[in-house]
């Protein structure tokens, strides 16, 4: 129907001559496609490039070599350390908070007085919307190791313990997971929600007038409902976490030795720290290579026939 | 007659059913299970909230900058009792007028012992970096230390920055994806659907993979440490996001109202303008919000692209601030916290209709 | 009509402006001859507020020397601020600058990373500069000028110098039953040899033992020179003299991680060193909270005496404090000190080379030295601020130049930087249980290896 009216209103007169077919395209399209191409195709180009070379801190290319990739392959102690870290983290962040307790809170919330369900939601977004470095301040001054830190007041005068807890020393990754979970948990809380929200109400009620308790309504209701935004939210997060390592620099700096130095992280540091920037650039092409991967894999999951006619998003 | 009494026994005599009784603890199930969830989520609820007071009391009452907690638990103190208790008045009260009798009474009390517990220690003096650009001495000089060493930027001066740069990006990703989203929701052309499929490639794609490529490749045209660099890439990342989500506000706009205003013989850029986007409004909002917010908070491109120091931004501003003054002066820090939270928050708070309400367009099911 | 005059008068004020504009050029131009203008990179350290204070000085100096010659010239200074938290992260931020081509004409520098800015060709040769200026650089102490140097000549001045111990604390050696004779003996000790790093481990434990103290040794929580000073002791040149390549002697590090590892072992190293904040370690140490405290001299003038309140006359300071320089790894070995001197340098692309050249000698002038030396307790570079009265009074200083005998400086490698970055990670891994002292040892030729170049193994 779409394509009709279109075809209507061209033939009917109003003469759109191909200069201003063109024209706007120009204007409509070509900024976006421009700063595509330039801000992600051209670096991706860039990327493999320069793994090639052997740039360093002088900006200098002297001489075209695959010994970065030797180095990624038989070189680099760290490497399968790192690699196994981010498998721990990644994983340990998303079956623990960004999956399970998005869920547990959208459960939850909606369950309850909607205000105070909102306000609850509410306190969950605000990690992921104050600034990073605030947001990772606060956790700094939170697991301070002396005595001021509020955990460790927290614990050695609710709880008892007698001398103040080194968060950072004793359980580093544990650190990383929670404070990523936080920031991790409020994406999949809202799309759970959205999608609870849309679930019918009447649904609910036929269960109950079935004698199904509270638990087996949402085992039998709400989980089916959520199986896609479930693995909409897995794919997405998965890919999100194998690639940011903002949190993590600001907290650890990549942690007491290399605990808790992830991909991503490995990767900025060498290029940025150590100016091994042709290796920084092997490293990342490994990582970019996942990326699309996992981003095509996400496409499964998404509807194409309706993202091509006529995707919603519902504003209520 | 034993056998008899026995068959009897395993066959009760059917009582009545006990509705009242039934219906009563249904409600008290029902309102233990709200209980439960309420604790639950309060218990969860306040790692988070906490650390955000924790900053404000300080940045009001810190002295010496020590970083204090007795005004924290001196607050929660009041708060926290003055909360419950509201919230006890709301579900005993019978009627509407008891209900708000009975909370302002609480919220008068609560206020009374805020002032007396908490009122003394509250200071504007740690907000001195407002209006005094070397407060780093100033700060030193309270405890004794040597004068004159450490020359911050003024703050204004950062805050600038990062006002620019967010501005600036969010008026570019709005201006740049409101215009991609409406040609690609309505016109089909050759490779409209390879686009739309590299949307979501890219919309998904690592962008932090790229810092390495991109800072060579910012050097190279000459866009290194300066703040139009920053903007572009920034601009760059937020554009797939940004045209998804325009595309689908851009399919929901019904196609009579264009068609309408094209037979009455508007131009399409003209229909464009005057007629689609007026009813988008809530999809601009919503794009404008989320790239203002991120672009206040970036931190690593700024601090990886922008390498003499002679821009700052508050990111950067508050990381230095941070490292230098921190163990000097924990007031000053929160100080410049609560400065740099401010507009986030504002933003936050106004957009969270759109934040809640919104799924993603596109997800099966 | 109107379509004419507006052209006209738009055509009239267009030539105005370009004529304006031109003037205002002109003038500039003829304005910017005179004024040179130098900027000057410098890292915020509130332990050296006067190194480009005493820059700023100069050039008012240099202006008068300018005025009284007669040249049109005047210098202008720009300090431009770098928040870095060390030199060393300060240093890596100058090289990517000057990577980009944004470098600035003038800069202060830690020493040891010299040799890595001219080996990418970022700084000025200055031996016939120096040679032109002797009233400047003339008396400048020989032996600072070897950590000006890289291998084909002089890349930078000296700007002060210092020297690098154990603070010990004695209130807390006395409460543990140590007795005074003991305790005034442990700097000559160690002088001689006497004393060694085990024994100093076991002094920590045992004052530990017997008091409320919580912390035993405590050192630097970031990448620095003064753990070196350890890894020196234990024999570690980390330069290969004939050939000036970096040498890294497996067994001779594992020693000198091993008594790391010793220490944490014993309680008296905590564990999360590394992890803790500079001011937090500084604090425990000066409230009576730790018994020794590997740090430099300044660390007095800048925090101890201001912030902290120690007694800053000579008899009450040697009453409860004291330093030693580092022991011996064994009894009857060399002890040792390390002085990390600040260099200034000029870039190779410099506006005035010369003038900077000038700046820079004026502003190692002796009193404008001692006024640096004096207010943050660094050494001087010249004899004869010795003999400025308020040098003499600075009395940390003079008992700190006997140090100065068996002192030893990090090697001027391009790379050492770098390796130092690597040894501190390893140093992280060891204290925090993750690599044993042979582990770190490894750990540290690999990493050298595989991101170095020309590096030696033994």
């Amino acid at each position: 129907m779409a394509a009709t009216n279109e075809l209507t209103i061209e033939r009917r007169g109003h003469t759109r001559p191909a200069a201003r077919r063109r024209a706007n395209f120009v204007i409509f399209l070509c900024p976006a496609i421009v700063l595509t191409v330039l801000f992600f195709v051209i670096p991706v180009v860039i990327d493999i490039a320069v793994s090639f070379t052997d740039l360093s801190r002088s900006l200098r290319i002297t001489k075209f070599t695959t010994e970065q990739y030797q180095r990624i392959f038989q070189g680099d102690r760290r490497l399968p350390e790192v690699i196994g870290l981010t498998f721990i983290y990644v994983f340990g962040t998303l079956a623990i908070f960004n999956v399970t307790f998005g869920l547990v809170l959208a459960l939850t919330t909606t369950s309850i007085n909607k205000i105070a369900g909102g306000f609850f939601r509410g306190v969950w977004l605000l990690p992921r919307m104050s600034p990073s470095v605030l947001y990772i301040l606060l956790w700094l001054w939170a697991i301070n190791p002396s005595e001021v830190g509020l955990l460790n007041q927290v614990l050695m005068r609710v709880l008892g313990l007698n001398k103040p807890l080194d968060l950072m020393t004793a359980a580093p990754i544990a650190l990383i997971v929670i404070s990523n979970g936080f920031i991790g948990a409020s994406l999949g809380m809202i799309i759970f929600t959205a999608a609870i929200r849309g679930i019918p109400e009447h649904l609910f009620h036929a269960a109950a007038v079935d004698g199904a308790g509270t638990v087996a309504q949402i085992r039998f209701i709400t989980l089916p409902a959520l199986r896609w935004p479930i693995s909409f939210v897995t794919i997405y997060q998965t890919l999100s976490l194998l690639v940011s390592f903002e949190y993590i620099l600001l907290l650890t700096k990549g942690g007491p030795f290399y605990d808790t130095t992830v991909y991503a992280l490995y990767v900025y540091r060498r290029a940025f720290e150590s100016g091994q920037y042709g290796y920084g650039a092997a490293l990342a092409f490994f990582l970019i290579a996942i990326g699309v991967a996992v981003a095509l894999l996400g496409w499964r999951f998404f509807d194409m026939e309706r993202l091509l006619q006529r995707p919603r998003i519902e504003v209520q | 007659m034993a056998r008899q009494a026995a068959l009897t026994d395993f066959h009760p005599r059917p009582t009545a059913v006990d509705w009242d009784r039934m219906a009563a603890r249904a409600r008290s199930m029902r309102r233990a299970e709200a209980v439960a969830l309420y604790a639950f989520l309060i218990a969860v609820s306040l790692p988070i909230i906490l650390p955000y007071f924790w900053l404000v009391t300080i940045a009001f009452s810190a002295k010496a900058g020590v970083a204090e907690t007795m005004v924290l638990w001196r607050s929660m103190l009041v708060l926290v009792p003055g909360v419950i208790a509201f919230w006890l008045a709301a579900m005993v009260a019978r009627n509407r007028r008891e209900a708000w009798l009975g909370m302002g009474a609480i919220a008068l009390t609560a206020a009374i012992a805020f002032g007396l517990l908490v009122g003394p220690d509250l200071h504007l003096r740690n907000f001195i970096f407002l209006v005094e650009p070397d407060f780093a001495s100033v700060v030193r000089s309270r405890v004794g230390a040597v004068r004159g060493a450490v020359q911050f930027p003024n703050v204004w001066h950062a805050f600038a920055n990062s006002l620019l740069i967010a501005g600036a990006q969010t008026v570019s990703v709005v201006t740049v994806a409101s215009l991609a989203a409406y040609y690609v929701s309505r016109w089909q052309f050759p490779g409209r659907a390879g686009m739309l499929r590299s949307l979501l490639v890219l919309h998904a794609f690592p962008v932090l993979t790229l810092v390495v490529p991109m800072f060579l490749m910012l050097y190279w045209i000459g866009l290194l440490d300066t703040l139009f660099g920053v903007i572009l890439v920034l601009v760059a990342f937020e554009l797939p996001f940004a045209i998804f989500i325009m595309k689908g506000f851009f399919d929901a706009v019904p196609w009579d109202i264009e068609m309408s205003a094209l037979t009455d013989g508007a131009s399409r850029r003209q229909s464009f303008l005057r007629v689609v986007l007026p009813q988008v409004r809530n999809g601009l909002l919503a794009i404008a919000v989320f790239t203002f917010i991120r672009g206040w908070e970036e931190y690593i491109f700024v601090f990886t692209f922008l390498i003499r120091n002679t821009n700052w931004t508050m990111s950067l501003y508050m990381y230095y601030v941070r490292d230098d003054v921190m163990g000097v002066d924990y007031g000053v820090v929160s100080a410049v916290g609560v400065f740099y939270l401010v507009p986030s928050l504002i933003l936050y708070l106004a957009a969270q209709r759109y934040l809640m309400q919104m799924s993603i367009g596109g997800v099966k099911g | 009509m109107l379509h004419c005059k507006s052209r006209t008068v738009a055509l009239l004020a267009a030539a105005l402006a370009a004529g304006s504009a031109g003037m205002m050029a002109a003038a500039t131009r003829t304005l910017a001859q005179n004024t040179v203008k130098l900027e000057l990179w410098s890292r915020q350290d509130p332990s050296g507020p006067l190194r480009p204070g005493n820059v700023v000085k100069a050039a008012e100096r240099l202006n008068k020397e300018l005025d009284a010659e007669g040249s049109g010239k005047r210098v202008q200074v720009v300090v431009r601020e770098s928040p870095a938290p060390g030199f060393d992260d300060d240093a890596l931020q100058l090289l990517k600058v000057f990577g980009i081509g944004q470098g600035p004409d003038m800069f202060i520098a830690a020493h040891e990373w010299i040799c890595a800015f001219q080996a990418d060709g970022f700084v000025l040769k200055l031996d016939d500069y120096i040679a032109k200026y002797p009233q400047h650089f003339g008396t400048i102490f020989p032996s600072l000028w070897e950590s000006a140097k890289c291998p084909d000549g002089t890349y930078a001045i000296p700007q002060d110098a210092e020297a690098r111990m154990f603070f010990y604390d004695k209130k807390l050696l006395r409460k543990a039953g140590y007795d005074d004779a003991f305790i005034e003996a442990m700097p000559k000790r160690t002088l001689s040899g006497d004393l060694t790093m085990d024994e100093l481990i076991d002094i920590a434990k045992q004052v530990m033992g017997k008091t409320k103290v919580q912390f035993g040794i405590l050192h630097r929580p970031s990448k620095g020179p003064d753990y070196i000073m350890v890894f020196q002791s234990y024999g570690n040149g980390f330069v290969d003299p004939k050939t000036g390549r970096l040498l890294l002697e497996r067994d001779k590090l594992a020693a000198a991680f091993g008594w790391f590892e010793r220490g944490v072992k014993e309680g008296v190293i905590p564990a999360n060193n590394t992890a803790m904040e500079f001011d937090a370690l500084r604090k425990q140490f000066y409230t009576g909270n730790a018994v020794f405290w590997m740090y430099g001299i300044w660390d007095l003038g800048t925090y101890a005496f201001p912030t902290y309140g120690l007694p800053s006359d000579e008899a009450t300071f040697f009453a409860d404090w004291g330093w030693i320089a580092a022991p011996a790894p064994k009894k009857g070995g060399a002890p040792g000190s390390l002085t990390h001197p600040i260099i200034y340098a000029i870039a190779a692309h410099a506006a005035d080379p010369e003038l900077a050249v000038r700046l820079l000698g004026n502003a190692s002038a002796a009193d404008l030295n001692t006024d640096h030396a004096v207010t943050t307790t660094h050494l001087g570079i010249k004899p004869e601020q010795l003999e400025d009265p308020r040098y003499a009074k600075a009395w940390p200083l003079a008992r700190a130049t006997e140090l100065l005998k068996i002192t030893r400086f990090l090697p001027n490698n391009p790379q050492f930087g770098d390796l130092n970055s690597i040894i501190f990670r390893a140093l992280q891994g060891v204290e925090t249980g993750r690599l044993s002292a042979k582990a770190a040892a490894d750990f540290v030729i690999d990493e050298a290896t595989a991101s170095l170049k020309d590096v030696v193994v033994k």
